[in-house]
């Protein structure tokens, strides 16, 4: 079984899609777009969504995370949930919470914590929750 | 580097792991509270036996969650499901179903152009949930 986050970018998900591949090096592994729906319902693709990700997969790190931009209504809104993001060292962590937090909101600054030699929160720019974690060296 | 979910929940957070694991057949790595770690002066009294860190393994895939004191919760999960892969189309019946008592179907269970099964939910603790067994690839 997998288990993996689906995450909706209301509209923007090309341009996370972007960035991610920049900031954490992610890989497409697949973009559909409505228009390409094999099987669209009535009114479900307009002139307005036809261009927008109905469906994408990307790998990060050895994981796989999944997005669209849902019923693009355009403001992505994220609650509850954060990516848990564990790099193998404290050099990987501050390059991937600098690359995340760009545009984004620092919401507690990589630090020396109890359970980690770094670690640190932030929301990206479309508004995800970020946690990046160095293992324990 | 691994990436897994990380879920907030309002005080249940033991509560739906304990669930998720029975549902999911997976095994809790790790059930903190507050008490007992640095973090218990950082949350009012009532809250440090709410979980500080839970870890949940399933099929050697990662489900992590905490509790948020009511200052910090903000206000459900939005934006995102998690999204379980099933092999079995009985498997992924059976697990929507057992996710989906006492919550809300999003969307019936249902062969689709991609998936023999696939069907959304939202369950008693708010989690959302795809549940998802692909077609086999040609």
């Amino acid at each position: 079984m997998q288990v993996q986050p689906y995450l909706n970018f209301n509209g923007r998900c090309q341009e996370a899609i972007d960035f991610y591949r920049k900031s954490v090096g992610a890989e497409v592994i697949m973009v559909m777009h409505f228009k390409d729906c094999p099987e669209p319902q009535q009114g479900m693709i307009t002139p307005e969504n036809k261009d927008k990700v109905m469906h994408a997969a990307m790998k990060i790190g050895d994981s796989t995370v999944l997005a669209s931009d849902g019923r693009c209504t355009g403001t992505p809104n994220f609650a509850g949930i954060s990516l848990s993001l564990h790099a193998k060292n404290e050099t990987e962590a501050k390059r991937l919470y600098g690359a995340l937090a760009d545009g984004g909101q620092v919401q507690m600054p990589l630090t020396k914590t109890f359970f980690s030699p770094s670690f640190g929160m932030l929301a990206d720019r479309f508004g995800v929750n970020w946690m990046v974690i160095a293992a324990q060296g | 580097m691994q990436l897994n979910p990380y879920l907030v929940f309002d005080g249940r957070c033991e509560e739906a792991f304990k669930f998720y694991a029975g549902v999911l057949g997976g095994e809790i790595a790790a059930m903190i509270p507050h008490e007992g770690t640095p973090a218990e002066v950082h949350v009012p009294a009532e809250w440090r036996k709410k979980i500080m860190h839970a870890r949940l393994v399933v099929d050697g895939k990662v489900l992590m969650g905490s509790d948020a004191p009511p200052d910090r919760y903000d206000g459900g999960m939005k934006g995102f499901s998690v999204t379980l892969s099933i092999e079995k189309p009985t498997d992924a019946d059976r697990i929507f179903a057992a996710l989906a008592h006492k919550g809300t179907v999003r969307m019936p269970i249902q062969e689709t152009f991609w998936a023999q099964r696939f069907g959304m939910l939202v369950d008693r603790f708010g989690t959302p949930w795809m549940i998802n067994c692909e077609k086999t690839q040609a």
